[in-house]
């Protein structure tokens, strides 16, 4: 695969375009996997957990490409380094081994860290959208994760007009609700 | 739209950061006075991180098999080079041991053989399967799969993708029929097109047979990253056999 630059990398995985997101994940995949690993395997890491690792620092650098406002003020290949050294520190910490203090990451941890949702009740969550259709998985994905606007997600699922996707989701969202309430652990406190 | 409907809509925009300033500000005043309001957008909260966690597991499984695509194809050349090196310099000084050497590579390989040909079995396909593809080609194909005529299977089934290139069905009957025929490298570019698209119905079934087709190839580790999206799933196609699987690669 050619080297792709940072715009077209950035601009790939903001697209609605599937093909392109999943042009530009392999660009990156292909582009930043040596640095990132022989990082990781330098610090104590096996091969099998820099592989891990690297996949969770391309979810979280996705995940927040997709906010709204968001632009890099660094290369890519920096911005990965940054979570990647973040994301390996706190496991290496989890593991009570320690780390050299010069390498401490200088960026708050939560501000990268925070969008691996690990959190029971996410999870919950998450399972409970897994016992959902085909059509409420892609509409909420498409609205929370992909961020994209309703006339897009309309486009997209070939719905009437931007009104339809609306009251889609908002259907979904009830019926998401329904879902969550039947669920040991998360029934209390919903409307 | 009910009323609480425009008021998720309020909150998501809020959530989502798409709120003007001066809404924001109003939103943000609402909340301070209104308890319930702020329990919502808790709630909503929840549901925002619970999708994102939602789809982090579905990129991730992506990411996987990506991983299985991107990294052997690099990683092989360098490993078979090394062995080479290795195989020679110990031949050019022991024969015997190269001898060795080359038989247990050759049983190593027979493993392989071995463990694809214990779990391999053709997908079925069933007559119901069909798209919009003129019904004596889909009949040829269902005819020509269950009687084992592979040559002639795929290329029906070649005929019907170049119609429905989309088809998984169709994608699985061709990967199969490669996979028959000893093509496995064929059949696992028929796998990821099914695999890329992320396809719900037949994505489980495109990762195993993929998996198999890896294993036939000769791609052992390759085959057990695909394997473990499966075993990590009791819920999906597969699943014990998957565990069995990668159990006897490790």
């Amino acid at each position: 695969m050619n080297e792709q630059s940072d715009d077209w990398i950035l601009s790939g995985l903001r697209s609605p375009d599937k093909g392109k997101r999943n042009q530009a994940l392999k660009a990156v995949y292909s582009q930043f996997y040596q640095s990132m690993t022989d990082f990781v395997c330098k610090n104590s890491g096996s091969e099998a957990e820099a592989a891990d690792v690297f996949q969770d620092v391309i979810i979280v650098f996705y995940t927040n490409a997709q906010e709204e406002g968001f632009s890099l003020n660094c290369s890519i290949k920096t911005y990965l380094y940054s979570i990647c050294r973040n994301l390996w520190f706190n496991t290496l910490r989890r593991k009570n081994k320690v780390t050299p203090t010069d390498e401490l990451p200088e960026i708050p941890e939560e501000d990268f860290v925070q969008v691996l949702l690990k959190t029971e009740r996410q999870q919950l969550i998450a399972k409970a959208i897994e016992r959902m259709g085909v059509g409420c998985k892609k509409i909420l994905g498409f609205y929370y994760f992909d961020r994209f606007r309703m006339k897009k997600i309309a486009e997209l699922m070939g719905l009437a007009n931007e009104q339809v996707a609306r009251n889609k989701k908002a259907d979904c969202l009830r019926k998401l609700r329904k879902l969550m309430k039947e669920t040991p652990g998360l029934e209390k406190n919903l409307r | 739209m009910k009323k609480s409907d425009s008021k998720d809509d309020l909150i998501d925009k809020y959530l989502l950061n798409r709120l003007s300033d001066d809404a924001k500000r109003a939103f943000e005043n609402d909340l301070e006075n209104d308890p319930q309001l702020s329990e919502q957008l808790e709630e909503q909260k929840d549901i925002l991180m619970g999708v994102q966690a939602f789809q982090q597991r579905q990129l991730k499984e992506d990411l996987k098999a990506m991983h299985s695509e991107l990294i052997p194809s690099q990683a092989k050349p360098k490993l078979r080079t090394l062995n080479i090196y290795r195989l020679t310099a110990i031949a050019a000084v022991f024969a015997g041991i190269a001898f060795a050497l080359g038989w247990m590579l050759q049983s190593q390989s027979k493993n392989h053989e071995q463990l694809f040909a214990d779990f391999y079995q053709p997908y079925q396909l069933k007559i119901g399967q069909r798209g919009s593809a003129p019904e004596q080609q889909t009949a040829d194909l269902l005819r020509q799969y269950s009687d084992k005529q592979y040559e002639a299977a795929l290329a029906s089934a070649e005929s019907i993708l170049a119609q429905e290139p989309n088809n998984s069905v169709w994608l699985l009957a061709a990967g199969n029929c490669l996979m028959e025929l000893d093509r496995p490298e064929e059949a696992i570019a028929r796998f990821d097109q099914i695999i890329n698209r992320n396809e719900p119905f037949y994505l489980q079934q495109a990762i195993w047979y993929k998996a198999l087709a890896l294993l036939q190839f000769g791609q052992e580790e390759a085959a057990a990253a695909q394997l473990k999206t499966l075993a990590n799933n009791p819920n999906a196609d597969h699943h014990q056999e998957a565990v069995e699987l990668l159990k006897a690669i490790q």
